[in-house]
């Protein structure tokens, strides 16, 4: 019995780590049609920062740190965009994701040379730093504290996209950017803004693990196949799909880790396989026009 | 006030537009008629920035906009309003409108803010500020309709939304491009009643049209554009028994023809 609740714990806060990721990388898709592969770069920045921010000492400044992760993020996403993203909406698929490959791998440069090649690790804050006992066991509270930013941030892009003028218009732009333009709105910074955000998410993300896991070069790659999975099985563009997938994916290496242990990365692409046979388009997902 | 000198424009290798010159002056209400393929609809394009006019000038009041991009034409007060059903789907009305409305207080990032009076730009055009609730009493249709997907509403409900949206933005002069396009007759004559009320408010507008009949009825002057040039211009009342015309848009009379007798 013990040993459910903590796996349930950590199904749920590696599930909602994942969609804080994927969430920004499925908006961007969403709005812009961009297959973003530096994604993985703003997340491994945004946990790199972290540990900058946080050198040896940890209490308050984990929150600035956390902060710091997330917008170290939407800087490099803001660079990005107006340098290379830009010049690459008309382009094929292929083109993009060629592109943007290109800037991980400059990004994993640039990020070797700040923070080197070894792996750190980072502490979480004093007050989440013990357990909490829930039905006889001890759940990590940052666990807790990780599941409930997921939620937070799931709550916000729904409020955003349903609610705000903002996200009426980035839902208008999907759909017919030329009028949108001819309604008088900016594409260019309004896609920036897209982009931005998704950045943002990223690096959040980065930040969020930190003190879950070391943090090394290579986690760029890593997060982007596993977002990559995620925002396929809930269907590209689909927030909610992005959570679904989550879901699937952290469940999938929980039980992986559980049963499987030779076996556990096999697991998440076998979840993919059989969602994409039956779903071709994701859970969530429409099929493009 | 609105004034194209010479302007051509490109489909990849295609001359489309060669060398188009037509003017809108303040208050008036002109039609650009051509039969399918003339270039219409490249021309409003080109106005509103969409496609490069290359070369040749297009002036709003003295205003150069044929270098601006789209978002930039639309903020110096030319409102477009695209055939066809293209309305953003899957937004109810009330948000379309609202969205048109957000407009008026400048740029998207204000778009965050939401409800709240006007406050920003000042009215630039003819019978401003637009507001929706004006917009509403013209159509009284669309306040009924604010909860439904503007992608569920009729062709008839959809010229009044994109029509409503456009007025929002309080432009100085509005590009019709075939208002009466998928209309039953009796929606036809109300999109007349709604041009002539605009009319008399002082807008400018400009009419893409293939119906004579339904456009004869509320311009002052018309054009008639044929493979990319303006072959003629001449006042509303010269031009309706103008047999070139007729005989250019022989197409296009025929279909007013038939959907008279449905
Ligand atoms: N995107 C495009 N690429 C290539 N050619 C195009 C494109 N759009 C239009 N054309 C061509 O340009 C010419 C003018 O088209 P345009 O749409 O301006 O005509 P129109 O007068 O609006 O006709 P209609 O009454 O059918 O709407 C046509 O020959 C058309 O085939
Ligand atoms: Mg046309």
């Amino acid at each position: 019995m013990h040993s459910l609740v903590l796996d349930i714990a950590g199904t749920l806060s590696a599930a909602a780590n994942l969609f804080v990721v994927a969430a920004g990388l499925t908006l961007v898709f969403g709005a812009m049609r961009i297959i973003n592969m530096a994604h993985g770069s703003f997340y491994m920045y945004g946990a790199f920062a972290v540990t900058t921010v946080l050198g040896v000492g940890a209490g308050w400044r984990f929150w600035l740190a956390l902060l710091a992760g997330a917008v170290v993020a939407a800087v490099a996403g803001l660079t990005v965009e107006v340098t290379v993203i830009r010049r690459l909406y008309d382009a094929e698929h292929l083109t993009q994701l060629l592109a943007t490959y290109a800037v991980l791998l400059i990004f994993a440069d640039i990020g070797q040379r700040i923070w080197g090649t070894g792996y750190r690790t980072v502490n979480p804050p004093p007050v989440l730093a013990s357990g909490i006992s829930i039905a006889g066991g001890q759940v990590p509270r940052y666990q807790l504290f990780v599941i409930g930013v997921g939620a937070a941030v799931g709550l916000a892009l729904w409020l955003m996209l349903a609610r705000t003028r903002f996200g009426w218009l980035l839902r208008a732009a999907v759909q017919d950017p030329e009028s949108v333009a001819t309604g008088g709105t900016n594409l260019a910074w309004l896609r920036t803004g897209v982009f931005v955000i998704g950045a943002f998410l990223a690096g959040l993300g980065g930040a969020l693990i930190a003190p879950m896991q070391s943090i090394a070069p290579g986690m760029d790659v890593s997060i982007i196949v596993s977002v990559f999975i995620v925002v396929t099985i809930g269907g590209l563009g689909s927030v909610a799909g992005a959570a679904l997938g989550a879901l699937l994916i952290g469940l999938a290496q929980t039980l992986g880790a559980e049963f499987f242990a030779s076996w556990a990365a096999s697991l998440i692409y076998l979840t993919m396989i059989v969602v994409l046979a039956i779903r071709p388009w994701g859970l969530l997902g429409v099929p493009e026009r | 006030m609105l004034t194209l000198d010479n302007v051509h424009a490109y489909y990849g290798d295609a001359h489309i537009l060669q060398g188009v010159s037509l003017a809108v002056g303040a208050g008036e209400v002109v039609a650009l008629f051509g039969r399918n393929g003339a270039g219409k609809t490249t021309t409003m394009r080109t106005i509103m920035g969409l496609n490069r006019a290359a070369p040749g000038h297009i002036t709003l009041d003295g205003t150069e906009l044929s270098r601006l991009p789209a978002h930039r034409v639309a903020r110096a007060g030319v409102g477009y309003v695209p055939s066809g059903r293209r309305v953003f789907a899957a937004l109810t009305t009330g948000q379309c409108l609202s969205l048109a409305a957000g407009r008026q207080r400048g740029g998207w990032a204000r778009a965050w803010r939401q409800g709240g009076s006007a406050d920003g730009s000042p009215p630039a055009g003819p019978g401003n500020p637009w507001t929706i609730d004006r917009v509403h009493s013209i159509f009284p249709k669309l306040v009924e309709l604010a909860d439904r997907r503007a992608g569920l509403l009729s062709g008839g409900e959809q010229q009044m939304l994109k029509l409503g949206q456009a007025l929002l933005r309080n432009p100085r002069i509005l590009l019709l491009d075939e208002p009466s396009e998928g209309l039953a007759p009796a929606v036809v004559a109300e999109m007349s009643q709604w041009i002539t009320t605009l009319r008399q408010e002082g807008m400018s507008v400009l009419i893409a049209e293939q119906n004579v009949r339904f456009t004869m009825a509320v311009i002052d002057r018309g054009y008639l554009l044929a493979k990319g040039r303006i072959r003629f211009e001449a006042a509303a009342r010269d031009l309706a028994g103008s047999p070139e015309l007729h005989e250019h848009l022989a197409m296009g009379t025929a279909r007013t023809d038939l959907g008279d007798r449905q």
